[in-house]
This record gives structure tokens, C-alpha cells and sequence, in this order.
């Protein structure tokens, strides 16, 4: 199970109400590579890993459910007080007339969130690669999202998770180095 | 300093002392045989017990397993008072 | 934090016919964390403070990444 905490793992200020910086984001809240991906790619594999490799995909994977709370707080922020014209010109015209302010699991396009953005092999090798791949994807969209983004705030931020994502790649190559201490341990039995 | 800045500030402390946690325990899932590390890990887990000790007892729980203060509930803290995290 | 170690270039093709102004070199990120396997235990660490503003505890995993780095 899982308790809520009502703080963010990271202290979030926006500092300029732009919306079309919130549709950027979605990108890492409901797209391919995005923290929703992640965070439900290693809760559904943890089930079959090998046992030293549970609590790295378990805690890991708890993590990215507080980087999702936080792209949430960005987005939330970023669109709260904006009138549907200024949703309109940063190109959340469609967003608005589906879903109003509320947010919405999707990607920078628009493209709605579906499973098919993660993978589950029962393989450990082939799992612990996509989790490896998709942490450097992660850390490349934020890359582009701080190249593209002017608001010092959301730039902070998103900086944090950048690092999280090279902290998270090196414990998941750690995880597989360890899974290579187990070659022909059936022998020794 | 005023009062939103301050409980911003002490925040901040437990933002600070539970990423030590959050990183040590992901540390020591990989290095399980770092005793060294595992120790830092307990003390570091005690170090943001303490510190959010110090938050909750002035602004209420942030979490439903902590304890709430007789002084949170006589000066009407709720469970869902505001601001939530995105809120703040 | 030397970040250029971070960092990697290459001298992408020019032709008289790309239709953009060329960039000469092209710089990619080369993250700390694919020079090693497996992290060595006792490695030096950030103060709390430090560790949340810069997302790791360890200053040896820690990059940075800034706009007017050009890499885009």
C-alpha cells in the first residue's frame, strides 16, 4: 500500500503563468517517456524480477509517482488563471473545450496516454534495459524542455528531475550487474 | 520573514532531510553489504523523523501516520485543510 | 563540476545545399553515470541542502544541464 504526503519531493515555484510552457510539460506527465510511463512501466514489472532487483524497480518507481505530482503542480500552475483566449494561443484550444483547466494524461500533442508506452517482457535483461533506455529518454525530453522553457522556476525543477533520471539509470545498470553475479549459481546449490 | 515563508523555509528542512532517505535507500537496495552506508541510512532516517517532528507540531501532519498535535487540532487543522502541495 | 567531461562533439557533414545557416560542431551529452557500472561505496557527498537543490546526493552524478550550453 501506499500513504500520501502532502509535500512535493521538491519545492515547485512557477514563476510566470504560461500556459503553453503546461502544454510542453505534458510531454513528461503523459507521454512516452513521461514520469506516468515510468513510474507504472517498473510498478507492473517488480512483480517477476528477481528478488535483489524488487526493491530497486518498487522505490524507484514510487519516486516517479512524486516527479508526476510535481510536473502536475507546473502544469497546474502555469494554466490556473488563464483565460480560455491565452489556452487558445498556446495551442490548448482542443485541451480546453474536452477537459477545461483540469488536467489531462497526454502528451505535448495532445496524444491521450495508453500502456502501450511500456513494456513488460518477464525477461530481466530485456526489463532492466527498457528501464535503462527509458531513463535516458527522460533526461533527454527534459534537455529539450529546458531548452525551450523561460521561466526560471519551472527551469529549477526541471533541472532536479534531469538528475534524478542519471541517478535512477546507474541503480537499474547496478541491477543488472547484480543479476550477473547470479551466472551459474544453479551449480553451487 | 512572514508566516507563509517561514513554514515555506521549515518545509524545505523536511524536503531536504527525506531526499537524503530517498536517496540512501535506493543506494543501499544495490549495496546492500555497505555497512557504512546503512548506518548513515538509519541515522539519516532518524535526522527527518526529527526535523518533521519540528514541521508538524506548528502546521499539522503531513502524513496520515503521524500523530497530530493537541495544538494542530485546537487551532482547527484538518486532514484537508489548504494548501495541498500543488496549491502552495 | 567540470561539465566538458560530461559532454561529447562531433563535425557533422556540410552541404552547400542545407537550407539552414550550418552549425560546425554538434555537442551531445555523454551523463556520468554510463562511466560507471556500479557505484564505488564512500564516495565524497553534498550537504542536504546541496543534495535536493542539485538531485543527487553524490556531486560525482551530478551534470547539470543549461540552455546556453547550445546543445540543441
Amino acid at each position: 500500500m501506499w500513504v500520501y504526503e502532502k509535500k512535493l519531493l521538491y519545492p515547485v515555484e512557477v514563476t510566470t503563468c504560461n500556459p503553453k510552457l503546461a502544454r510542453y510539460l505534458m510531454e513528461q506527465y503523459g507521454g512516452a517517456d513521461g514520469e506516468l510511463a515510468a513510474a507504472l512501466r517498473y510498478m507492473n514489472q517488480r512483480y517477476t524480477v528477481p528478488d535483489k532487483v524488487i526493491g530497486v524497480l518498487t522505490d524507484i518507481s514510487t519516486e516517479e509517482f512524486s516527479h508526476l505530482e510535481m510536473l502536475a503542480t507546473m502544469i497546474y500552475k502555469l494554466t490556473k488563471d488563464a483565460t480560455p483566449e491565452q489556452l487558445e494561443q498556446a495551442g490548448l484550444g482542443a485541451h480546453f473545450v474536452n477537459h477545461g483547466h483540469s488536467l489531462f494524461y497526454e502528451n505535448a500533442g495532445g496524444v491521450p496516454f495508453t500502456s502501450t508506452y511500456i513494456q513488460s517482457k518477464g525477461d530481466p535483461i530485456a526489463d532492466l534495459y527498457e528501464d535503462i533506455a527509458a531513463e535516458e529518454k527522460a533526461r533527454a525530453t527534459y534537455q529539450w524542455l529546458i531548452d525551450i522553457s523561460d521561466d526560471p522556476g519551472v527551469n529549477d525543477a526541471l533541472r532536479f528531475l534531469r538528475e534524478r533520471e542519471n541517478i535512477h539509470s546507474l541503480r537499474f545498470r547496478e541491477s543488472v550487474e547484480i543479476l550477473k553475479e547470479e551466472r551459474d549459481r544453479k551449480k553451487i546449490f | 520573514m512572514n508566516a507563509n515563508e517561514e513554514e515555506w523555509n521549515l518545509l524545505k528542512k523536511v524536503q531536504q532531510a527525506d531526499f537524503v532517505v530517498v536517496e540512501l535507500t535506493l543506494y543501499t537496495d544495490t549495496h546492500p553489504n555497505d555497512a557504512e552506508a546503512i548506518h548513515q541510512w538509519r541515522e539519516a532516517i532518524k535526522e527527518a523523523s526529527q526535523v518533521r517532528r519540528q514541521y508538524e507540531a506548528r502546521y499539522g501532519p503531513l502524513s496520515l501516520l503521524s500523530v497530530p498535535s493537541k495544538q494542530a487540532i485546537e487551532v482547527g487543522w484538518h486532514w484537508n485543510s489548504t494548501p495541498w502541495p500543488w496549491q502552495r | 563540476m567540470d561539465r566538458s567531461i560530461f559532454r561529447g562533439s562531433f563535425r557533422p557533414y556540410v552541404s552547400p545545399r542545407d537550407p539552414c545557416p550550418p552549425i560546425l560542431v554538434k555537442t551531445f551529452v555523454l551523463p556520468p553515470q554510463i562511466f560507471t557500472n556500479f557505484q564505488q561505496p564512500g564516495l565524497p557527498q553534498n550537504s542536504p541542502e546541496a543534495a535536493l537543490k542539485q538531485g543527487s546526493l553524490w556531486p560525482q552524478f551530478v551534470d547539470g544541464f543549461s540552455r546556453e550550453e547550445g546543445i540543441s
